[in-house]
């Protein structure tokens, strides 16, 4: 399949092929081969042709600070292709975030995030993101897919932590493997549509985590956003309470506002952060989530 | 600083109170608190037939198709669609010996959920039958010539997408644009417009949806835990109809697979555009009569 792609694109990929110009962070190397497969074919794209590689899809690395990509094919005779993806993604927080859009699968020690699942394995380290598959799973691909990550992860000297806006959620009933971090609307209306206009002005500048609670009484989702100042938070909340919960704005603290469609919702400022409880079964379960949230960024805030 | 100023546009909440896309919401998971689960397909008063028909042994224990048992599958799906005596006489029920015929499929090499080359061939293999010669049929997914075409077959598969909830037989047709990227925009809702280019418009015959393999998934590229082995194709005439079939399915899957919901984001806007605003068919469950052939276990639709 992806000799298909290399053939469809053949023609344009020529031109694209590029050599990493010595301004370029340091590359992490692609081993000539792992186990029986052998590097067969490269390419490299940037921001400004991402669409050739994920025509109708970019959007979603370009949500996030999307440097350059560069893709590998590595080949075995009568084995299933693997494919190795390694993206620049600008910092290890949107490394981290582009693998958080979809934090599940088994998780495997390579010294740093990683998930595998089916042949295909997602990591992150430093500010780079790798995503290697193959074409078909056996015993053998996932061994040489897993030692690709092991290879590929050692010569990376960065380390990775999560984002530490990530640290700031509460303990408490966070579901695990469900907290994606983020910045922009196209990756929130990817986890939960909130709406096509930008309501919680929501860009790059930001900071943001979604991550799901589990309760007693039911499900909800809790959303924080850092604004760069103290004035975009709260002109969001304004925004966000007007035209989202229509209710008044002159609201000062925590507003839990009963939504017929979805739920109870909970949103409460603490600049530069903003709190946003969403699809609450209970009015106590959002009423919880905030006051714990707040209590969380307080110690956040006093641990530096 | 926003990435989106200017027009605040339709709220999950506005979504959610509108009649008709508060059943399109329900069909793509979404939790309705006051709204009860939407009557589906029945078989009174339909407006559309989909013809869904699945083989336990369509596909092999790899996930390989077998071609003859996909010819067989297709066969039966397009005699019940058409609901003719034999497969041949159904094949000349849709298509003449002087159509020009376009068979449009999905390439998506990038996310690798192409249209299986069995399904392309069985349907080529059935419009020889009619019998459209080979020099009278375009199969392509970019560059099909639509203008010089009197028919088209819509062959395109079902998957989960990161921009327009997910993809099936309306949006095969974006690259009749010279710009697809285009209808990425405002929420993809207007997907459904390249069906009236004057190339396009009213030339669709038929449409396989291929379902063999479904992506039910988060995107942009596929990750194989998310890959069903459904072993079907679903038979229509209407794109609305088949794709909203093809969305319950989806969701279907993805509840199956997470074991509680797991609601499509975005929602599919365009579908119910394609309705109300296009007119291309119908997305009401309700009026849609949903033929199922063969296989039954794991069917869920």
């Amino acid at each position: 399949m992806l000799l298909a792609r290399m053939s469809l694109l053949g023609a344009v990929l020529g031109l694209m092929l590029k050599v990493i110009s010595s301004s370029s962070p340091p590359l992490p190397v692609f081993p000539e081969g792992i186990s029986e497969w052998r590097l067969a074919e490269r390419a490299t794209f940037d921001r400004s042709n991402l669409f050739d590689f994920i025509d109708g899809g970019a959007e979603v690395y370009l949500a996030y600070d999307f440097r350059h990509l560069s893709v590998a094919l590595y080949r075995a005779a009568e084995k299933p292709d693997i494919a190795v993806e390694l993206y620049d993604m600008g910092s290890s927080d949107d490394a981290y975030g582009v693998l958080s859009v979809d934090p599940t699968g088994e998780h495997v020690e390579l010294g740093t995030m990683a998930r595998y699942g089916a042949g295909l394995l997602r990591l992150c380290k430093g500010r780079w993101f790798i995503r290697i598959l193959a074409e078909r799973e056996t015993r053998q691909s996932r061994g040489a897919v897993l030692d690709l990550g092991a290879s590929m992860g050692a010569t990376i000297a960065e380390d990775s932590l999560p984002p530490r806006l990530l640290g700031l959620l509460p303990k408490e009933g966070l579901r695990a493997d469900s907290a994606t971090y983020f910045h922009t609307l196209t990756t929130l209306n990817q986890l939960y549509y909130l709406s096509d206009g930008n309501l919680l002005g929501l860009g790059p500048d930001n900071e943001a985590v979604l991550a799901e609670y589990e309760a007693r009484t039911g499900d909800a989702k809790l959303l924080i956003v850092r604004y760069p100042s103290e004035e975009h938070c709260l002109s969001a909340r304004d925004m966000f309470v007007t035209r989202y919960l229509e209710v008044d704005a002159s609201v000062q603290v925590a507003l839990i506002h009963r939504v017929e469609e979805t739920g109870f919702v909970g949103i409460q400022a603490a600049p530069p952060y903003l709190i946003v409880v969403l699809d609450g079964l209970e009015r106590s379960l959002v009423e919880t989530l905030l006051e714990r949230t707040i209590a969380s960024l307080a110690r956040g805030e006093e641990d530096g | 600083m926003a990435d989106h100023d200017g027009d605040l546009g339709l709220t999950r909440r506005d979504f959610l109170r509108q009649a008709g896309l508060a059943t399109l919401a329900g069909l793509a998971g979404w939790r309705l608190l006051e709204g009860a689960e939407p009557a589906l397909f029945s078989t009174k008063n339909p407006l559309a037939r989909v013809v869904l028909a699945r083989d336990r042994n369509v596909l092999g224990a790899d996930g390989t198709p077998d071609a003859r048992a996909v010819r067989r599958v297709i066969a039966l799906g397009v005699q019940a669609l058409t609901e003719k005596r034999d497969a041949r006489t159904a094949w000349r029920h849709l298509f003449r010996a002087s159509d020009v015929v376009g068979v449009k499929f999905s390439r998506c090499t990038w996310m690798r959920v192409p249209t299986h080359q069995e399904v392309i061939d069985a349907v080529l293999d059935g419009l020889r039958t009619v019998p459209v010669p080979d020099g009278k049929m375009h199969t392509k997914d970019s560059g099909l010539p639509a203008r010089d075409c009197t028919a088209l077959v819509n062959v395109t598969c079902l998957k989960a997408h990161p921009l327009t909830g997910f993809a099936g037989a309306i949006k095969n047709y974006i690259n009749f644009h010279p710009k697809p990227d285009h209808y990425h925009h405002d929420n993809s809702g207007k997907l459904g417009e390249v069906w009236l280019r004057p190339e396009v418009k009213g030339k669709t015959r038929l449409i396989v949806l291929d379902l063999l393999t479904p992506y039910f998934g988060t995107g942009p590229q596929i990750d194989p835990r998310y890959r069903a082995h459904y072993g079907g194709v679903l038979l229509a005439t209407d794109p609305v109809a088949a794709d909203t079939v093809a969305l319950r399915l989806c969701q279907q899957l993805r509840d199956r697979y997470k074991g509680k919901p797991w609601p499509l984001s975005p929602p599919p806007f365009f579908l119910a555009a394609a309705d109300k605003e296009y007119r291309l068919g119908t997305s009401d469950p309700k009026r849609i009569n949903l033929v199922r052939l063969g296989w039954k276990e794991g069917a869920l639709v």
